[in-house]
């Protein structure tokens, strides 16, 4: 089976792979961490976006996100930014829990399962 | 390739099949009262139930994600797990501790399974 491997990241992850009938994203996050979390969510989202066109899908064949906050609070806030963006016919299944990040400035952390 | 969703909520669909798989969401207990094995039971309840309405079962799930908002509650947990799987067709699985969406939570387990 052909796996193909785009955007390979400081030697460590691919951002993207995709194998079999799915695409799976690293964990994406913002790159302007100065935004607040509906900010970096957009960004994050937007960077998920461009990773799926590198493996010839989209949002529309999301099967499931796994979301990482840095506070479970702001679970409204980035759901904001998650309305303004998911195919709304064609929502994934979903788990949002909180987490230590990388970075302390990042606020959330997004990564996607996708069919092709 | 055809993808179908099922339950869907506002934000999310509560199970989704694509390309012969399962994706649950992340399920939690309705009755967030009960202490966690009493959660546990609630959760693998409902994810047979969406299991079949995608017909499939618990035999075919290849991997769990179960999220328990303090790891002292995994021995817990895993007295309804055990007694789910029955120590057959075991998936693979990874147990942590996450700060769940609401705080009476204390697990939530998502699944993928081979239809």
């Amino acid at each position: 089976m052909r796996i193909d491997r785009h955007e390979p990241e400081a030697g460590v992850l691919s951002n993207v792979v995709g194998a079999g009938g799915f695409v799976y994203t690293a964990g994406s996050v913002a790159d302007n961490l100065d935004l607040d979390v509906e900010g970096q969510t957009r960004e994050a989202l937007a960077y998920i976006d461009q990773m799926l066109a590198r493996c010839g899908t989209d949002k529309s064949k999301v099967v499931f996100a796994t979301i990482w906050l840095a506070d479970i609070r702001l679970r409204d806030a980035m759901n904001k930014a998650w309305l303004a963006w998911v195919d709304k016919g064609n929502l994934p299944a979903r788990a949002c829990i909180e987490a230590k990040m990388a970075n302390p400035a990042y606020l959330v952390e997004i990564a996607v399962v996708a069919a092709r | 390739m055809t993808i179908k969703r099922h339950e869907p909520s506002q934000i999310l669909s509560k199970v989704v099949e694509a390309n012969g798989f399962v994706f649950t969401a992340g399920i939690t207990a309705d009755d967030a009262s009960q202490n966690p094995q009493g959660q546990t039971k609630q959760i693998l309840t409902t994810i047979d139930k969406l299991l079949k309405m995608c017909g499939t079962d618990k035999s075919k799930v290849v991997s769990a994600t179960i999220w328990v908002s303090d790891i002292r509650f995994r021995d817990q947990m895993n007295i309804e797990w055990n007694a789910w799987t029955g120590g057959k067709d075991l998936p693979g699985r990874a147990c942590i501790e996450a700060k769940l969406a609401d705080p009476r939570l204390t697990v939530e387990i998502s699944v993928i399974a081979a239809k």
